[in-house]
């Protein structure tokens, strides 16, 4: 057979299918089911066409031709899976649980980073109480100590897009910066954890431990929460890239990144509820007993949810890899 | 067939490989610059738009504030959503990755789903945040190109192929042509002992010396005498046979058609 009379042969078939990849503008979603099976039919076709071109006519125009057609359909046949809003319920009641439970040692890792930011920072205001005025900005230190503690954040609707703001960009330096080993994941833990402790640690001195704490408390333990969920989520991404185990480095890393984003978007919903409890709850007026039951009832709420839903009875089966497609066509390892 | 080095050959489910060839960082720096002007655009109509409204209806000076921090917010979360959600329902292209023929994909070729999207843009926000040093340095070290983004959300960004039609009709959107071939012979004269030693491989190479008339007459000539002194040492003909002396043009055709039939037919 010639390249002509293969042209010839096949070609109306590729002219349809050229024709069905600019009719579906983005996705093959929109299409009748009619068309959907033709489509499918037209692109295997495409594809067996490329491999007989390839061998028979590998420096005709027609395998270039027939190669670019093939890529530009293969994108529509295969994709990731798309955003369901029927998959949000279940992800929350038990997939996000499950894979914060699977993620443990990174949480345990974040929270250690964190408490050890928090007990340098204590240890230093209390080791050397010369420095504390250096450590802690001593203008909230005076507030702190005329008993004036939260009184005068003027508008609570600006402190909330100031406070939540600051989360996020917290958050996304924690989990964003696994990609960079880590390593700000860790410094931004511990910076967080000895603003903390040194704040802590004079207030100790000072003697206003229940009005500071029940200042931070209301909306500290969900905040606290989640910059250790978004630390957590950090570590994974460079714990995966410095050890990716029998995975290809780049293989590894993109896993990880799966499970760790969907951690951190999970709980993206956490930072707009702690910055309406720290900009309407804890500078208000309320008595302290409330603003400490505040702080239970949320801790309570999150740990049971993250800790208890979801969970399997009978013998635990291996977790589903997130996020991952069955069938997906790999580069090719060996050079072609 | 050896393939370039910006090349990327992904083996599908169907067990072919498909060429993917992909985009360096001059052209999604200049995708990038068009969205952003898009953008800019936009923004500043409806910052406009926004502050005219403002002025008239917001009066007590903490309003105000809280309308412009709203504002800059809004702005901030639709640069991000911009993103996300064009190359999400725009199957991995925004405006100026579209204008630039540029689309993102699964790293194994599929189109991109809505997380991917999300993840990719999400650790660009955190890239912007380092001045894009990382970006760079990743775009440049990665044989294909990838940013950090692209490897948290496992995709990569190709060029779509433009139709590059070169004379001849053009079949459709992706177009490739078969420049005709000229003959100056009608009949494929007596058969060529030692025909068989050729093929396909030889046909095609034949097929595009003959279709190229743009050739200057002399360097034509040699390009003929050249290939004809070859095809006849591998159909094993002899030193003195009949085929050797024809002039070398007019053996190509002469080869070229009765090979066109011995292919046809053996279809």
């Amino acid at each position: 057979m010639t390249a002509d009379q293969f042209v010839a042969r096949r070609q109306p078939a590729w002219v349809e299918l050229e024709a069905a990849i600019r009719r579906t503008k983005s996705g093959i979603r929109s299409m009748p089911a009619r068309d959907l099976e033709r489509f499918g039919v037209l692109y295997r076709h495409a594809a067996s066409d490329l491999a007989i071109a390839r061998r028979d006519f590998a420096h005709e125009e027609v395998t270039r031709y027939l190669g670019e057609l093939c890529a530009r359909a293969h994108p529509l046949v295969y994709r990731g899976e798309g955003l369901r809003p029927a998959a949000i319920p279940h992800f929350y009641a038990v997939e996000l649980p499950r894979l914060f439970r699977a993620s443990w040692p990174y949480m345990v890792a974040s929270l250690l980073l964190l408490v050890a930011g928090a007990a340098a920072g204590w240890a230093a205001v209390t080791l050397r109480p010369d420095l504390a005025p250096a450590l802690v900005p001593s203008s909230l230190f005076d507030q702190m100590a005329r008993g004036r503690i939260g009184g005068d954040i003027p508008d609570a609707g600006i402190a909330f897009g100031f406070i939540t703001t600051n989360n996020i960009r917290v958050a996304v330096i924690a989990c964003c910066g696994g990609v960079l080993l880590a390593l700000p994941t860790v410094f931004i833990l511990l910076s967080n954890g000895w603003v903390l402790g040194t704040l802590a640690g004079a207030i100790h001195q000072g003697g206003f431990d229940l009005a500071f704490w029940s200042l931070i408390l209301p909306h500290g333990v969900l905040e606290l929460s989640v910059i250790v969920f978004a630390g957590g989520a950090g570590l994974m991404l460079g714990d995966s890239f410095l050890r990716p185990g029998l995975a290809s480095r780049s293989d590894a890393f993109a896993g990880a990144a799966r499970r760790a984003f969907r951690l951190a978007l999970g709980f993206a919903f956490l930072l707009p509820i702690c910055g309406m409890i720290e900009s309407f709850i804890s500078p208000s007026g309320l008595p302290r007993a409330a603003k400490l039951g505040v702080a239970l009832l949320t801790g309570v709420l999150l740990y049971a949810w993250l800790l208890l839903a979801g969970r399997q009875r009978g013998p635990a089966a291996a977790l589903p890899v997130l996020g991952e497609s069955a069938v997906e066509a790999r580069p090719e390892t060996t050079a072609a | 067939m050896l393939s370039a080095p910006d090349t990327l050959r992904l083996r599908t489910a169907e067990n072919v490989g498909i060429d993917y060839r992909i985009a360096g960082i001059g052209s999604r720096f200049l995708a990038r610059l068009l969205d952003e002007l898009l953008l800019l655009i936009v923004e500043l109509v409806l910052l406009a738009g926004g502050g005219v409204l403002l002025s008239s209806s917001v009066s007590t000076e903490s309003g105000q504030v809280l309308a412009v921090l709203l504002i800059a917010g809004l702005a901030l979360v639709g640069r991000c959503l911009y993103f996300v959600i064009l190359e999400w329902t725009m199957g991995g292209q925004t405006p100026g990755k579209r204008r630039l023929g540029i689309r993102v994909v699964r790293a194994g070729g599929g189109g991109i789903g809505f997380t991917d999207s999300l993840i990719r843009n999400l650790v660009r926000a955190f890239e912007e945040l380092l001045l894009f040093a990382p970006t760079v340095v990743s775009m440049f070290a990665d044989r294909r190109s990838r940013r950090l983004g692209d490897f948290a959300a496992g995709t990569i960004v190709v060029h779509e192929r433009r139709p590059r039609v070169r004379g001849g009709e053009s079949y459709g959107g992706l177009a490739f042509a078969t420049a005709p071939v000229h003959l100056h012979i009608a009949d494929a004269g007596p058969p060529i002992p030692g025909l068989g030693a050729l093929g396909q491989h030889e046909h095609s190479l034949l097929r595009s010396f003959l279709a190229r008339l743009d050739i200057h007459p002399v360097q034509r000539q040699r390009l003929a005498a050249d290939m004809g002194a070859k095809l006849c040492d591998r159909m094993c003909l002899a030193a003195d046979s009949a085929e050797r002396r024809v002039p070398p043009e007019l053996l190509l055709e002469r080869i070229y058609m009765q090979l066109s039939q011995r292919l046809a037919a053996g279809s």
